[in-house]
């Protein structure tokens, strides 16, 4: 009877509606899985080697998880159709290691210079600088602001100028440019001070 | 050879591959730990940020929408001139070019010195970042901030005329929110604590806190804002209107 097989049509219909809609949902929760695999493997030793580096006094294990866990609850903020994506991941684990730092940081005073600048000029070796001028480089790292430092290490070491820049700084673009144009500046300056020094 | 540090420092920088499974079991572990929760649970590990509820918002909320976070580094000011500004056109105690005006007291000095820096007499191309100090002589003194604060500068910090040793730190976190806090809207408040307590890192302000005071549900008020309260030594962030467009 067609009477009869309404509800039951009605019923399919529900069901088949239902399907969909989870059906989609699946796709979505699959998709954003698979965006956010891509992104962690592309720089999670990007973010690791930042934490290394630069905030030694925190437990890199733990900075690392909550860095990528923000970013998978936050995956919706994420500028991860461009190269801002690791300035962003940086961005978030720089806040994560200063907060940790910073409620330790009276019982860990001493630890909060980090050593970055030798371990990143040490990197200089590697890639055929002289060793002289690589110490230059380190002195005049050294000469720096740790602010000023910091800017040089995240645009010279990981790549990350402008919009990635200010991302990882926390700051607008126009300050991430002219944060990076004057700790640049400090540091040729300094460079060229040391050479002066080692000329006479 | 190429002899700029900058260069020489880039050449250093790895040419990371993606990892691949396998590669490092902590963070195939991590990964799976991650992609296996729920993305919209509350975390409840790493930072704990220390916020609270401010019962009197509606006081604060009204300083934040009548200005800019500049006009928080000049209310927290207090010059011994009172009548007099000047606008450098540098960074610097010894500028190149330096503009006297006496106050208006309806202006803040950065709104002052900006119509300067656009018909000619500093500068055509408009304002940069401007960041208002107190010189050795206590006057206000207009400088192009750059991301910089004033004591970098070689500028006195200003005196917030609070009780104690607070006021110079008062000042400093006045300014460096002033100069360096997002001048577009910042439409989250996580993300409006997290640069604030970045700022706060950044000059040392280890006693200080953020308070979240604002609606989270408010839509007409989408953007969150800095608010310096000095006797309590608390940075507010609340909610208002869109700043307006550029």
């Amino acid at each position: 009877m067609v009477v009869a097989d309404r509800p039951d049509a009605a019923h399919v219909a529900a069901d088949m509606s239902g399907d969909a809609v989870q059906s989609r949902e699946a796709d979505q929760a699959t998709s954003r899985v698979a965006q956010f695999e891509r992104i962690f493997n592309m720089h999670y030793t990007a973010v690791e080697r930042y934490i290394t580096h630069r905030h030694d006094s925190v437990d890199r294990a733990d900075v690392l998880s909550v860095t990528f866990t923000t970013a998978w609850r936050r995956l919706d903020d994420c500028p991860c159709g461009d190269s801002d994506v690791r300035g962003w991941l940086i961005g978030i684990a720089r806040n994560t290691a200063r907060n940790t730092a910073r409620s330790h940081r009276r019982r860990h005073a001493a630890e909060t210079t980090s050593p970055a600048a030798r371990r990143l000029v040490a990197d200089l070796y590697d890639v055929s600088v002289p060793a002289d001028t690589a110490a230059r480089v380190a002195h005049a790292l050294g000469q720096l602001r740790d602010t000023d430092r910091e800017v040089v290490e995240l645009a010279a070491y990981y790549g990350l100028t402008g919009s990635a820049l200010a991302a990882a700084l926390g700051v607008n673009v126009n300050v991430a440019n002219v944060r990076l144009h004057r700790a640049r500046q400090r540091l040729t300056d300094a460079y060229r001070a040391a050479a002066g020094e080692e000329s006479r | 050879m190429n002899d700029d540090p900058f260069d020489l420092l880039s050449q250093s920088r790895p040419d990371d591959r993606p990892l691949q499974p396998g590669d490092n079991p902590a963070a195939d572990d991590l990964l799976a730990r991650i992609v296996a929760s729920d993305p919209t649970a509350t975390p409840t590990s790493g930072v704990t940020r220390r916020r609270g509820r401010w019962g009197a918002g509606v006081v604060v909320v009204t300083v934040v929408a009548g200005g800019t976070a500049a006009a928080a580094a000049w209310w927290a000011a207090r010059p011994s001139d009172t009548t007099t500004i000047a606008c450098y056109s540098d960074a610097s105690t010894d500028p190149d070019v330096q503009v006297a005006l006496p106050r208006d007291p309806d202006l803040t000095p950065a709104q002052q010195c900006e119509p300067l820096w656009s018909d000619g007499t500093i500068g055509d191309t408009g304002a940069p970042p401007l960041a208002s100090c107190v010189t050795a002589a206590g006057i206000v003194a207009v400088v192009p901030s750059n991301g910089e604060t004033c004591s970098t500068f070689g500028l006195t910090p200003a005196d917030t005329g609070g009780e104690g040793g607070e006021g110079d730190v008062a000042t400093q976190v006045a300014n460096v929110i002033s100069e360096q806090y997002p001048r577009d809207c910042v439409a989250n408040a996580d993300d409006a604590v997290a640069v604030i307590e970045t700022l706060l890192e950044d000059i040392d302000a280890d006693d200080w806190t953020v308070t979240v005071a604002g609606d989270t549900n408010d839509d007409d008020r989408p953007c969150w804002y800095a608010a310096v309260v000095a006797d309590t030594q608390t940075v507010l962030v609340v909610n208002a209107a869109a700043p307006p467009s550029p």
